[in-house]
């Protein structure tokens, strides 16, 4: 693969991670998401009134899903260059679709809800709640996406290794702070919940702090690598 | 080291089968899985019930599922040393992806409908419905993942052969055993509805015998690789 293909897909990361928030921020209003414990009243009144906003900001979801495919199968390429026998590249890319596999099942389940203002206020609020659901509580596949990529990069025993070694460490970590969303449907309030500060917020800061770092560190190896492959 | 990896991986294989029956059986008291034809408000008293226990055991579904793609992986990396090209490998990946993202989603859906006890009784039967369809449903992909493995163990040419060629033989029968749960739409009751003797019992079995035989060989054949490469 020639290098500027390869920082394509490497740009491709930041830009999905910006789609995304684009879309949860201005489109859709899940950001912060709704609260568990609002009332049905106000909650369906939110999908009745901005049904655009919620399918639109779901198509940028899918858009965000889609690309990052290309950004994960260029950090699995790097990764292959870590490992004698491909172990954690197969684990990563498998569990990075099942982790945003559901990202894309929440996203048309936000949009059902909001597809039909005439649906019941039950249905709407059931739907949502399983959108929400789906969309925080997928965590445990998450974590071990990130921490696949921390082992690798560990184990890499060459005398220039791929990436630095901090960055296995800081995938383990993003990895572990990540989890607590697997807790949701536990709880209907504090930090548990699918809005809590760590089901949510902790584990969001730490997907897009292990993003960008990935993304930093897949360039950074792509372009020390371009001289070598030249000469 | 990467071979300790592996073996862990292999392992986990039975840990995670081992999970998904505790979810299944003392926390969601889903073994026997809930019958087709139970009346909507017995069905909805269920989860109304047993919130918590379905829940938590949805937990550990998901917990099974991420920790089955390390095993996924290790199973991949023999079968990739049994081809020439890694076309089974890439078909084993794929499918184990595609078999257990339903049971990923089916967990959520069961959570969703026990997340809030006054969900009217059609809603939680019409996601308890999807669930199990999720859940039992996704034969093929299943049986996709067992001839992948069936094909790769036959076309190996290897002077010592990576898994014995029973193998192949016995992953192409539990594949066969596996099938039926394909049909579970179209069933209320009998063989070959979502708790039939076909459909689940004979399909869950055969899932169960095939994680453990291919455990089996992965195992053998990784404690022979990590003795041939030290000696």
């Amino acid at each position: 693969m020639n290098l500027r293909t390869q920082l394509v897909c490497a740009w491709l990361g930041p830009i999905g991670t910006v789609i995304l928030f684009f879309a949860m921020f201005f489109l859709m209003g899940i950001l912060p998401p709704f609260r568990p414990s609002l009332a049905q009243g106000e909650l369906v009144a939110i999908y009745r009134q901005h049904p655009i906003g919620m399918l639109t900001g779901g198509l940028l979801l899918m858009l965000a899903t889609s690309i990052y495919m290309a950004f994960f199968a260029l950090v699995a390429v790097q990764m292959k260059r870590m490992e004698k026998t491909p172990f954690w590249t197969y684990v990563f890319l498998t569990s990075s679709i099942l982790a945003f596999y559901s990202v894309i099942v929440a996203e048309m389940v936000f949009s059902a809800a909001a597809y039909r203002p005439e649906r019941s206020d039950m249905l709407i609020q059931a739907l949502s709640d399983l959108a929400f659901i789906l969309y925080v509580g997928t965590a445990l596949p998450g974590s071990v996406q990130m921490v696949a990529v921390g082992f690798a990069v560990l184990g890499d025993d060459r005398a220039d290794p791929v990436y630095p070694r901090w960055v296995g460490y800081l995938d383990i970590w993003a990895g572990i702070l990540a989890s607590p969303g697997t807790l949701i449907c536990l709880f209907k309030l504090g930090p548990f919940a699918w809005n809590g500060a760590l089901a949510f917020w902790v584990a969001a800061v730490a997907f897009g702090i292990w993003l960008n770092v990935n993304f930093w560190a897949a360039r950074r190896a792509i372009l020390r690598s371009a001289p070598a492959q030249r000469g | 080291m990467n071979y300790r990896s592996q073996l862990v991986a292999a392992w986990l294989g039975i840990a995670a089968t081992l999970i998904m029956f505790i979810g299944l059986w003392p926390l969601m008291h889903f073994l026997p899985p809930l019958k087709p034809g139970l009346g909507q408000a017995e069905l909805a008293a269920i989860y109304r019930g047993n919130a918590t226990g379905i829940i938590t055991g949805g937990i550990l579904q998901m917990l099974a599922c991420s920790i089955f793609m390390l095993y996924f992986s290790a199973l991949a990396l023999q079968l990739k040393r049994m081809e020439a090209a890694p076309l089974w490998t890439y078909t084993l990946l794929l499918t184990s992806v595609l078999g257990f993202v339903p049971v990923l989603v089916a967990e959520m859906l069961f959570s969703a409908a026990a997340y809030r006890p006054d969900r009217p009784d059609e809603i939680i039967q019409a996601f308890s419905d999807l669930g199990f369809f999720l859940f039992v449903g996704p034969a093929l992909p299943g049986a996709m993942q067992m001839l992948s493995v069936a094909f790769a163990v036959l076309g190996d040419r290897n002077a010592e052969p990576v898994f014995p060629r029973w193998v192949g033989y016995f992953s192409v029968w539990t594949a066969v055993l596996a099938l039926p749960g394909a049909v579970v739409t179209l069933f209320k009751a009998g063989p070959f509805a979502w708790n039939g003797v076909l459909a689940f019992w004979v399909a869950a079995i055969a899932f169960g015998l095939w994680i453990n035989v291919t455990f089996w060989a992965t195992r053998r054949a990784l404690l022979i690789q990590m003795k041939s490469s030290a000696a």
